[in-house]
């Protein structure tokens, strides 16, 4: 596991699924190593699903959008679901306008939702309790 | 500010994955709005299939078709020439 390596991306263990910050901008060889790490733990810690948290994306350009499309892809062949999360105005809207609608990968508007969507239920208990 | 930056991510890519080397230049521009002139310059083969390339009906691999054509979309003036010499894309963004 070189996910701690410098300058990597990390891959955040959260209730049995995997949390993906992706934040500023995302080299192309992060990426690979991204994709490698993850599909490496999907295997080997039989994952639930995988949320790709945008929110701290700064620039979104044609090759890490098919990069995101292709390990979401990825991950599916094994039986892994992901969620697209976070993605901010400026980010969307350029996107659209160049044709890129990443139709196929399921998206929320934040990481909450996006666990949500995956099945994470939030147990909000009485007060008083802890 | 996302889009300008875009445009250019796009234009190095291309001149990157798939020329031998060429030069980018960023030129901004006073005004209201402001805008960046990008003049992304290479000495690659030129690029054939150009009109299907900017139409959208040609796609590579691994999506020069669509960045290009990306650009095009995201700027407000966009010129391309090329050839067997090389190609030269001028655009520019609106700030």
């Amino acid at each position: 596991m070189n996910d701690s390596a410098p300058g990597s991306i990390p891959i955040i263990d959260l209730w049995g699924h995997l949390v993906v910050p992706l934040v500023g901008d995302v080299s192309d060889s992060q990426m690979q190593r991204l994709v490698d790490g993850v599909l490496q733990r999907v295997r080997g810690r039989g994952t639930r699903g995988l949320v790709l948290d945008c929110s701290g994306l700064w620039m979104m350009d044609s090759h890490l959008c098919a990069a995101l499309g292709k390990l979401a892809a990825a991950a599916r062949l094994m039986g892994v679901p992901s969620v697209l999360c976070g993605l901010g105005p400026d980010i969307v809207m350029t996107l659209q306008t160049m044709g890129f609608d990443l139709v196929g990968l399921k998206a929320a508007l934040s990481l909450e939702a996006a666990l949500e969507k995956l099945g994470v239920v939030p147990e909000r208990r009485a007060s008083g309790e802890v | 500010v996302q889009r300008a930056a875009t445009a250019v991510s796009e234009l190095a890519r291309n001149i990157v994955s798939y020329t031998p080397g060429g030069r980018l230049k960023l030129e901004p521009i006073a005004g209201t709005p402001p805008r960046l002139r990008i003049i992304a310059r290479d000495q690659g083969p030129g690029i054939p299939h150009l009109p299907d390339v900017l139409s959208g009906k040609y796609r590579s691999k691994t999506g020069l078709g669509r960045g290009l054509r990306g650009v095009k979309e995201l700027t407000a003036s966009f010129d391309i020439q090329t050839g067997p010499a090389g190609t030269t894309v001028t655009a520019e963004v609106l700030l």
